[in-house]
């Protein structure tokens, strides 16, 4: 499912036909800020990057998830050309970055690590990162006050980095990206680690820069920051992109209208309690404790199910149906080399 | 962005007071220790502290107790010795750095074959009893002429031929003379006799080196110690790289405007211009202090320590740039530093190491830059060979930053 193209989260809203024709005339109009045209690389003999490509267009936020090692960051690096990729090719506005190094000049990275001189302030922080991106001082004196108010700084700026908390390291962290207005910005778990606040904070920052036209392309293991976020997400697993498009387009086309079934048991299942299990419809998750599955609201019955696996020795310590989110679909796609 | 990258490492010097301290207090310190050192042990303010014991307590062993005694170079322990024992035990002890016994009177019984003086040392000071002995072998022959010449005659007639009786009785009136002549020189004018009545001198002293206010140890030292701090210095500050790969700054930066080469640029600048103040602080502490002749040279000064500070930066650059953690490095540029300045002169001059140990440190970038500065302020060397050696260390410089680059690129790969 690689590479299908852009899905606008309106699509919720459109019948099915309707839906594919305004995609594929969004898609015929615009030209992606990045194009990853099957690119592949390995680290010694593990393949990290296994033929993805996908598109960025201007004025999205498109959400890279996906279990550790699937090979998020890696991909960041290349798109932003920290990385060489081994096959494959990467363009940005239509230029590719192995044969024009100014070509990755319009991108800006957010890395994982908070990745900023922890002895400076936050005004010298971004002034010193500003001229790093080759921001004369001149738009500095005008850009650097007006970044620390858009990003909640403005009251931190004469304080050290070090002495500031993590949600506030993470806004420093991303504003001194920013400070080029970069037209594609990469971001590598923008709010891993973050309270609630810093992390609506750091997402009414990036909507804002989505609304200006900036194309943002970051990784999450957050699925409810992607669910809300992202206009378009793609699954990663093995190097590889395994689901691509709308989160809602995703659901609907995963479950349709059914519910998402949580079977929680007492016991770890034997062997016929497993073939049940499946029987049922329900699949394992990492915890052998917990299965899941899908059923129609209409159709299904809580009673039925557990006199099933109740004749199978397999006891029920909790049930629970619910709409499915990203969530469900990660288990639905990963299963239980998902984590979830 | 060179200049940014300055002021990031600027700011992150001034605002660690640790190593602001390290950079810039404690070299001029351990200068001042070592130059304080080293000024008594090896210049002109060497005075030993010789105990004497006049045994004999002839006329003769009390002229020559009393020479001894009033020999500037030499200076008496804080009490006179008590007997033979009591000397060995001020010479253990510390009290006295070497102890002269007169044992007998040096004109009597000269063909019993045991020396009438002796000299006693200690190994933990090996060089101090052989200057005492060559010291106290002039005095006898300077200021007592007569017992000298008394000596030398019995030996001449000992070993070569004997004298008649008229030739003994010119002799012995000629020696009286001698003798009347040692007391009026020292009652008028300290001990020192007319030249005439001294035998000619057999060895002449002549200092060839450049006269300045300060010894060659503190000039020698000033340059020594500076080049170990600027290692020391550039390598902790050099560190900063470690860390900047670690948190992701270096890719950040190589993301945007940023390359290898300019960020080793900035990098380069600021321990350079950090090396070069360090230099210059101890020079000025050198100079201040000491006398140490900085300025009539002060073009050639510059250019070897800018060029001593580069190859410092280049070194600590290249060391942290192959290194994947900071103790990797800290470990590693301690080693390194160590072994580089204990072979290349900076703990100890390299005329005092064995042959092999010298030659070796002719390999050592410390050794040039060192050997640049003493030949600038001591040896009055000529501007082409000074500056033919800071052209070995900007050679150093410029080899240890493309290998830093190259070790940075390869962490990319």
């Amino acid at each position: 499912m690689a590479g299908t193209g852009a899905r606008p989260s309106s699509s919720q809203t459109l019948p099915a036909d309707e839906l594919d024709l305004a995609l594929e005339m969004q898609c015929k109009c615009r030209t992606p800020r990045v194009e990853v045209r099957h690119a592949a690389h390995s680290y010694a003999a593990r393949e990290v990057l296994a033929d993805v490509s996908l598109s960025l267009f201007a004025g999205e936020i498109y959400g890279l998830l996906g279990p550790n090692g699937a090979g998020k960051t890696t991909l960041l690096k290349a798109v932003c050309g920290q990385l060489k990729l081994a096959r494959g090719e990467i363009l940005i506005d239509g230029r590719s970055i192995s044969k024009d190094r100014n070509a990755a000049r319009p991108v800006g990275f957010v890395p994982q690590e908070i990745s900023i001189f922890p002895h400076l302030t936050v005004e010298e922080n971004l002034h010193v990162f500003g001229r790093f991106a080759g921001v004369s001082r001149r738009m500095l004196r005008r850009s650097v006050p007006a970044m620390l108010e858009r990003a909640g700084l403005a009251d931190r700026a004469g304080q050290t980095c070090s002495s500031l908390s993590g949600g506030y390291q993470r806004r420093v962290n991303i504003s001194a990206s920013l400070l080029n207005n970069p037209a594609v910005l990469l971001l590598d778990e923008p709010t891993v680690g973050i309270d609630v606040d810093a992390r609506e904070a750091i997402h009414t920052l990036l909507k804002g820069l989505r609304d200006q036209g900036t194309a943002i392309l970051m990784t999450t293991h957050d699925l409810d920051q992607a669910q809300v976020l992202c206009d378009r997400i793609a699954i990663m697993h093995n190097g590889r992109l395994q689901l691509e498009g709308a989160p809602a387009e995703l659901l609907y086309a995963t479950f349709g209208d059914d519910k998402e079934i949580i079977a929680q048991i007492m016991e770890p299942p034997g062997p016929a309690g497993i073939a049940m299990l499946e029987r049922l419809g329900l699949r394992p998750t990492q915890s052998p404790l917990t299965w899941f599955g899908r059923a129609s609201a209409e159709r299904f019955d809580a009673a039925a199910l557990g006199y099933y696996l109740g004749s199978a020795g397999v006891d029920i310590k909790e049930l629970r149906i619910r709409e499915p989110d990203l969530g469900s679909l990660f288990l639905y796609v990963l299963g239980a080399e998902s984590g979830r | 962005m060179t200049f940014a990258i300055f002021r990031v490492m600027l700011l992150g010097l001034l605002r660690d007071r640790g190593a602001l301290t390290m950079a810039f207090v404690l070299p001029p310190i351990i200068y001042l220790i070592f130059a304080a050192i080293f000024a008594s042990t090896t210049g002109d303010e060497l005075r030993l502290r010789v105990a004497v014991l006049d045994e004999a307590k002839s006329p003769i062993t009390r002229r020559l107790a009393a020479a001894i005694a009033a020999e500037p170079s030499f200076r008496p322990p804080s009490r006179p010795a008590a007997s033979r024992a009591d000397i060995e035990v001020m010479v253990r002890s510390g009290e006295a750095d070497v102890a002269v016994l007169i044992r007998r009177d040096p004109t009597e019984g000269l063909t019993d074959g045991d020396a009438p003086i002796e000299v006693i040392g200690d190994a933990a000071r090996a060089m101090a009893a052989p200057i005492v002995a060559g010291q106290v072998q002039r005095l006898f022959q300077e200021r007592l002429p007569d017992a000298f010449y008394r000596r030398a005659l019995s030996d001449v007639e000992r070993l070569l031929i004997a004298m008649t009786p008229e030739q003994k009785s010119r002799a012995a009136a000629a020696l009286e003379a001698m003798e009347k002549e040692a007391a009026a020189a020292k009652a008028s004018d300290g001990g020192q006799p007319r030249a005439e009545g001294r035998p000619d001198p057999l060895i002449m002293r002549r200092d060839i080196s450049v006269r300045t206010s300060a010894s060659a140890a503190v000039t020698y030292y000033a340059g020594a110690v500076g080049v170990l701090f600027l290692l020391f210095s550039a390598s902790q500050s050099a560190m900063t790289l470690i860390d900047e790969r670690r948190n992701g700054i270096f890719d950040r930066l190589l993301s945007g405007a940023g390359s290898i080469p300019t960020i080793l640029a900035g990098k380069m600048l600021f321990l350079v211009t950090q090396g070069f103040l360090q230099a210059a602080l101890i020079f000025t502490v050198a100079a201040v202090a000491y006398g140490v002749a900085v300025w009539p040279r002060l073009l050639e000064w510059t250019a070897v320590s800018l060029a001593a500070a580069s190859a410092a930066a280049g070194l600590a650059l290249a060391l942290c740039a192959f290194c994947r953690t900071r103790q990797q490095a800290q470990s590693l540029s301690n080693f390194l530093v160590l072994v580089l300045s204990a072979a290349g002169g900076s703990m100890v001059p390299r005329f005092l190491m064995p042959p092999w140990l010298q030659d070796l440190g002719w390999a050592i970038p410390n050794s040039w830059a060192i050997e640049a500065y003493h030949g600038l302020l001591w040896r009055n060397a000529s501007a082409a060979e000074v500056l033919a050696l800071a052209a070995l260390l900007a050679a150093v410089a410029l080899v240890a930053a493309c290998a830093a680059g190259f070790g940075l690129a390869r962490h990319r790969a």
